[in-house]
């Protein structure tokens, strides 16, 4: 992994805790570590990048809890771009993600 | 608190949705615990597992999502709503499917994860739970499982007491006369084809067929059953051919099944003469179902080109199971092989050489079973990944996952086989989409047609008298004629229909059995009755 510059001024405690966590632990924080981010989705973007998936899509449009949701999805194999429609509220996605897994399941 | 903005806002969301979030104690945990925690509220999960400070956010996360999947794989096969279980009841039940129990009785919510932990021991012990109630008590429960566990163990013994053979000693005595009498035979034989530069086996047979006849008596009158000592005989001549005749005796006992003994030969023979897997390459389970399939006439001569190292007792379930032709097929998926199509495409259709072979199976485990007793080398490495990681990257660029279809996960690992051009996994409901579809459908027509044949023939010869009676497979065609209803049932296989050859019953049997597939019995009258039948 390249070297990881990091303005640590432009950040607080618990999201520089968050990417350097991430860091050390081998993996690369650049795709979420941007101060307008708060930590509790760059928490769910660094458990993402941990399992092999990317969020920073996602990160500008939805909150933590549905960030989650979309993690959870892409971990599924499920097509998240059903899921992932900032209209949708959180307990639409939610219902949603049960659903698309619900079928995928009946139809194998 | 370093910053308690964002938990502040996670408890006031989880409030505003009537969420109970006093099982959070804030003061034990950290700031990323309390999120995770807020969160599985939040999906309605139970977070008692994980409700704990000394389990880092990020252990807490995977936590979590082993019990989201564990929830919805509840959900998805037995239509549970995990949102009304407490996670340790979600464990139970997992647990208990893992272990391949049925939880049908207790899967309601209203038994307590210790009821169906208790349900459980009742099922591994093979006990009666259909009285098992919510409202039972735990203590009741125990008790009256270890009163029938003592009746069992009670019966158990008084079973073997009321069962003991008293002629057991007398079996294995006489069969280790016998076994003692082949190893001097051996040694004879040896030193003698040493000295004469003789074939082993050709010298051995009279002997050994002598030795088998002497003894005959005696292991009859021991009490072993005939199946078994004529089993016997024919083991030892075969395996005498083979230069390991005295060896291979130690794989009989008086408890070896006749039917296991004849596996046990096939087994040695073919590895032998085709260099097939040694005996010690198979485990129990495996010789069960090879044995089972023996018994029943369906264990294909293929069997033995597997190798029961990569080939698991699943696999070989399936495997024996083969099948000839679309007609006899019953599954949700099917394996073509359209291997034999590469002699066969040219020939008209005959129904001694089927152009495909066809390996049904249910599941994505089953069709991994069988893509792993592929001798593809580098299939099993693939199948590994696709089952530790869920996913696969395809030669293609495409991504299989494990959650795809059965008959897609199946194609495509078969596509990224070297020898991959004459399979195809297709759900049975679309096997008109297979290559070679219109040689299997004239392949079921030609058997139809030849059935019908027979059938005429036997209704227009003097074949039919009472005591007659036909083996009918509709997978190869074959109409055998017996007399007597025993002999036919000795030749018996599975798949063969028994028919009394009387015209009224053949008659109704084949317009029965052509209306079932859609057809009308043609009955013709044969201008070749005076030739006989060709049987």
């Amino acid at each position: 992994m390249t070297k990881f510059i990091l303005d640590e001024t432009k950040f607080d405690e618990m999201q520089l805790d968050i990417i350097k966590e991430c860091y050390d632990a081998g993996f690369d924080p650049s795709s979420f570590a941007d101060p307008k981010y708060d930590w509790a989705k760059m928490q769910v973007a660094a458990h993402g990048i941990r399992e092999g998936f990317n969020l920073s899509k996602y990160l500008n449009d939805f909150s933590h809890s549905q960030l989650d949701l979309i993690r959870l999805g892409l971990k599924q194999g499920l097509n998240v771009e059903l899921l992932a429609k900032p209209e949708l509220s959180f307990e639409e996605m939610h219902h949603k993600l049960l659903s698309l897994s619900y079928e995928r399941g009946r139809k194998e | 608190m370093i910053d308690d903005k964002q938990v502040v806002k996670a408890f006031e969301r989880l409030e505003q949705k009537n969420i109970d979030t006093s099982i959070i104690n804030q003061v034990d945990f950290s700031n990323k615990q309390i999120m995770v925690l807020c969160r599985g509220l939040d999906r309605h999960q139970d977070i008692t597992n994980i409700n704990n400070p000394n389990i880092s956010a990020n252990e807490m996360e995977n936590i979590l999502d082993d019990e989201f999947d564990m929830g919805l794989k509840l959900q998805l096969e037995h239509g549970l709503d995990p949102q009304k279980y407490k996670i340790r009841q979600l464990y139970e039940l997992n647990d208990a499917l893992n272990k391949g129990l049925d939880i049908t009785p207790y899967k309601s919510p209203e038994f307590s994860a210790n009821h169906m932990f208790v349900a459980q021991t009742y099922q591994e012990n093979n006990l009666p739970i259909n009285e098992f109630s919510p409202q039972d008590s735990l203590i009741s429960l125990i008790d009256n499982r270890n009163t029938l566990l003592r009746e069992a163990h009670d019966n158990k013994i008084n079973s073997i007491i009321n069962n003991y053979d008293p002629n057991h000693d007398r079996k294995v005595e006489a069969l280790n006369d016998y076994k003692v009498s082949i190893y001097d035979i051996d040694s004879q034989v040896w030193e003698k084809s040493l000295a004469e530069n003789g074939n082993f086996g050709d010298l051995s047979k009279p002997l050994v067929v002598d030795c088998f006849e002497s003894h005959r008596r005696n292991l009859l009158a021991s009490g072993l059953s005939p199946e078994f000592v004529d089993g016997l005989g024919k083991f030892t001549v075969d395996q005498f051919k083979l230069h390991t005749g005295s060896n291979s005796l130690e794989y009989v006992s008086v408890d070896t099944s006749p039917s296991r003994i004849k596996l046990i030969n096939e087994i040695l023979t073919n590895e032998h003469y085709q260099h097939g897997p040694t005996l010690s390459d198979y485990n129990e389970q495996q010789l069960a179902v090879l044995e089972t399939a023996l018994e029943n006439n369906t264990l294909p001569h293929t069997i033995y080109g597997h190798d029961p190292q990569t080939t698991s007792a699943k696999a070989y379930g399936l495997l024996v199971n083969e099948k000839f032709n679309i007609d006899s097929l019953s599954e949700k998926f099917v394996l073509v092989d359209n291997t034999n199509l590469k002699t066969w495409d040219t020939h008209p259709v005959d129904i001694n050489h089927p152009p495909c072979t066809y390996i049904e199976f249910n599941s994505t485990e089953d069709v991994l079973a069988l893509l792993q007793s592929s001798e593809d080398p580098g299939s099993t490495t693939r199948i590994s990944e696709l089952q530790n990681t869920g996913k696969l990257e395809l030669s293609n660029g495409e991504t299989l996952y494990i959650t795809d279809s059965p008959d897609k996960i199946g194609q495509a690992l078969i596509e990224e086989q070297s020898s991959s051009g004459f399979k195809e996994v297709l759900p049975v409901k679309e096997l008109e989409l297979s290559k070679t579809y219109d040689k299997q459908l004239a392949y079921k027509e030609a058997i139809q047609s030849n059935i019908s044949t027979e059938i005429n023939k036997v209704l227009d010869s003097q074949l039919n008298k009472p005591d007659t009676h036909l083996l009918i497979n509709w997978q190869n065609g074959a109409v055998k004629s017996y007399t007597g209803e025993k002999e036919a049932l000795a030749i018996k296989a599975q798949g063969d229909d028994l028919v009394k050859a009387n015209s009224s019953t053949l008659e109704k049997y084949a317009a029965q059995k052509f209306k079932e597939k859609g057809k009308e019995f043609e009955r013709t009258s044969s201008s070749r009755v005076d030739d006989g039948l060709a049987f």
